[in-house]
């Protein structure tokens, strides 16, 4: 029997919106908790450093990643989420409290509350990378497409786990660092990774009228992250930091050759018309680039560099691209589900201003530049985040915005008797 | 050729017909986006009447799913009809700001009705009407 493309089965506008507004307060509580606590830290094992990690990762990163495969994955692999509303509300409540449970945990040290929220955010990504995994195989076409959010799902999984281990290790029965290596491993070429080249090679030939990316990267780089994590897992368990070198290497240029290809087919597009979403999507890539580099490379420095590549990686690279993502489907959703309601005054381009994008996406490049002088002395890290939170307030007071548009157009068509 | 090669290979056709109006936008000549333009709006307008008037019929007939994915797809080919009226006012009155806007709009709006038909729909009708895809491919290359 037929399950696919019915408007009832694809999420309530709200759901998305949901994670998205709540993904923005994490970031506005994120520029407030490093200006109290950035200047203090000084390497990435800190509890204060796991914590601000963790609130853009699970806050904002997350958020913004699960509500939009809600929305997505019914677009794009033609399958929607069964029982979408009391799943969604599922994930939503365990990612939630876990998360405020785990970053207030490792702020005031206190154990109990951090393996609490450990325990529900298990939950939260255990249940979803399984249920996300379940819906692509029903997918009429089982192509790179679904192969490639499969992987990611799949390793979300794995991660998660490990993640898990690396947390309760801490009373002593694991090499915590060992686990978290691998943790942060999975999680960043696995989980997030391999979602971003699936979204891409979809997304950017699509609405930038563009070249499809190569068959061989399509069908095949995930195969061999997949091939190349495995190797990681197995040789950092054994320590066998060589090998793991090596396989640093590898690892590192796969990001880089996607990076690359984005870039060009991005530059060739056929809608030559650039937009604050471009901008950003080439400030993505080229950090990405930057962090696998000094990724692929850190061994072989003396000091540690895993700051710098986490400052890359996150901030620099999956903080724009996810900004960019979100400045093309708020106002698409918004616009998309008004017109479904049969409200068709409402346009695209009037639910976010473009001027307050750019302001918004300035005060983001701002912080970032500030934030690369934080080597010449801890004052730049106030401002930076104060930067920040004039940034994340912005993104967080645009979505709210868009959801405010969305209200607004439904009540005029309630008011009219429509 | 299958029915889903044709049908797909017709969605970037349309997708370059867009990128082409917005291109002579862009370039400032008013003159040549509106002629590209209507080449758009006729080739897509042409390729929804080939689904609802045909394919679907076919599909509908063959399957009895008349309240599915082909009565989804419909009511998105109303809500890009929608656009369309928007388009003609912003186009005759040279408002790049509001082409943009609106072909934003537009191209996202197909985009994602497209990738639904080119990986559920026009599968299932190719599972389902494989035996008549010749005839099909032939009959739609005419239209």
């Amino acid at each position: 029997m037929f399950q696919g493309l019915s408007l009832e089965q694809a999420p309530p506008y709200a759901i998305p919106l949901r994670f998205y507004i709540t993904g923005g307060v994490y970031l506005v509580v994120l520029s407030v908790l490093t200006a109290l606590f950035g200047t203090q830290i000084q390497t990435r094992y800190e509890y204060e450093a796991i914590a601000l990690t963790h609130v853009l990762t699970i806050g904002f990163f997350s958020h913004i990643m699960i509500g939009s495969m809600f929305q997505m994955l019914p677009v794009m692999l033609g399958i929607p989420y069964k029982n979408v509303v009391t799943n969604a509300n599922l994930i939503y409540g365990l990612l939630n409290l876990g998360a405020v449970l785990f970053v207030g945990g490792f702020l005031s040290e206190t154990t109990l509350s951090m393996h609490l929220g450990g325990s529900m955010l298990l939950g939260a990504f255990l249940y979803f990378a399984y249920l996300s995994f379940n819906t692509v195989f029903q997918s009429q076409e089982k192509d790179f497409l679904v192969q490639n959010f499969a992987a990611s799902f799949a390793l979300l999984f794995v991660a998660t786990v490990f993640g898990f281990i690396a947390l309760i290790g801490h009373s002593g029965f694991v090499d915590t660092v060992r686990f978290g290596e691998i943790h942060i491993a999975l999680m960043l070429f696995g989980w997030v990774f391999l979602l971003i080249d699936a979204v891409s090679y979809r997304i950017i030939p699509m609405f930038f009228v563009a070249n499809e990316f190569p068959k061989l990267l399509k069908e095949h780089l995930y195969k061999l992250i997949l091939l190349l994590l495995l190797g990681f897992v197995f040789f950092r368990l054994d320590e066998n930091l060589h090998l793991v070198s090596v396989l640093k290497i590898l690892l590192a240029l796969c990001v880089m050759v996607f990076a690359f290809f984005s870039i060009k087919i991005l530059k060739n597009r056929k809608r030559a018309r650039s937009d604050i979403s471009v901008t950003l999507w080439y400030f993505s890539m080229l950090n990405l680039s930057v962090a696998a580099s000094l990724f692929g490379v850190d061994d072989f420095f003396k000091t540690d560099v895993a700051l710098a590549v986490g400052f890359f990686a996150f901030f620099g690279g999956i903080y724009a691209l996810i900004n960019a993502m979100l400045y093309k489907i708020v106002p698409f959703l918004t616009w998309f589900h008004l017109s479904s309601s049969m409200v068709f005054e409402a346009e695209m381009s009037e639910v976010i201003q473009r001027k307050r994008m750019q302001w918004q996406v300035w005060f983001y490049f701002a912080s970032y530049a500030t934030f690369l002088l934080t080597p010449f002395g801890s004052f730049f890290v106030v401002v930076a985040s104060i930067l920040f939170f004039l940034s994340s307030s912005m993104l967080l007071s645009n979505i709210v915005g868009g959801y405010g548009y969305y209200k607004e157009y439904i009540k005029k068509k309630v008011d009219l008797g429509v | 050729m299958t029915i889903k090669d044709f049908m797909t290979h017709k969605h970037r056709e349309c997708d370059h017909l867009l990128a082409n109006a917005e291109e002579a936008v862009e370039n400032g000549d008013f003159d040549t986006a509106l002629e590209r333009y209507i080449a758009f709006k006729d080739e897509t307008l042409k390729h929804f009447d080939m689904e609802e008037e045909y394919l679907f019929a076919e599909f509908e007939a063959r399957t009895g799913m008349t309240q599915g994915p082909t009565q989804v797809m419909r009511m998105e080919h109303s809500q890009a009809k929608s656009l369309f009226e928007k388009m003609d006012e912003a186009y005759n009155a040279k408002d790049k700001e509001r082409i943009y806007g609106l072909g934003e709009s537009m191209n996202i709006l197909l985009q994602q009705h497209n990738a639904k038909e080119e990986q559920m729909l026009y599968t299932m009708m190719q599972q389902h009407l494989s035996d008549k895809n010749d005839e099909m491919v032939e009959k739609l290359q005419n239209w």
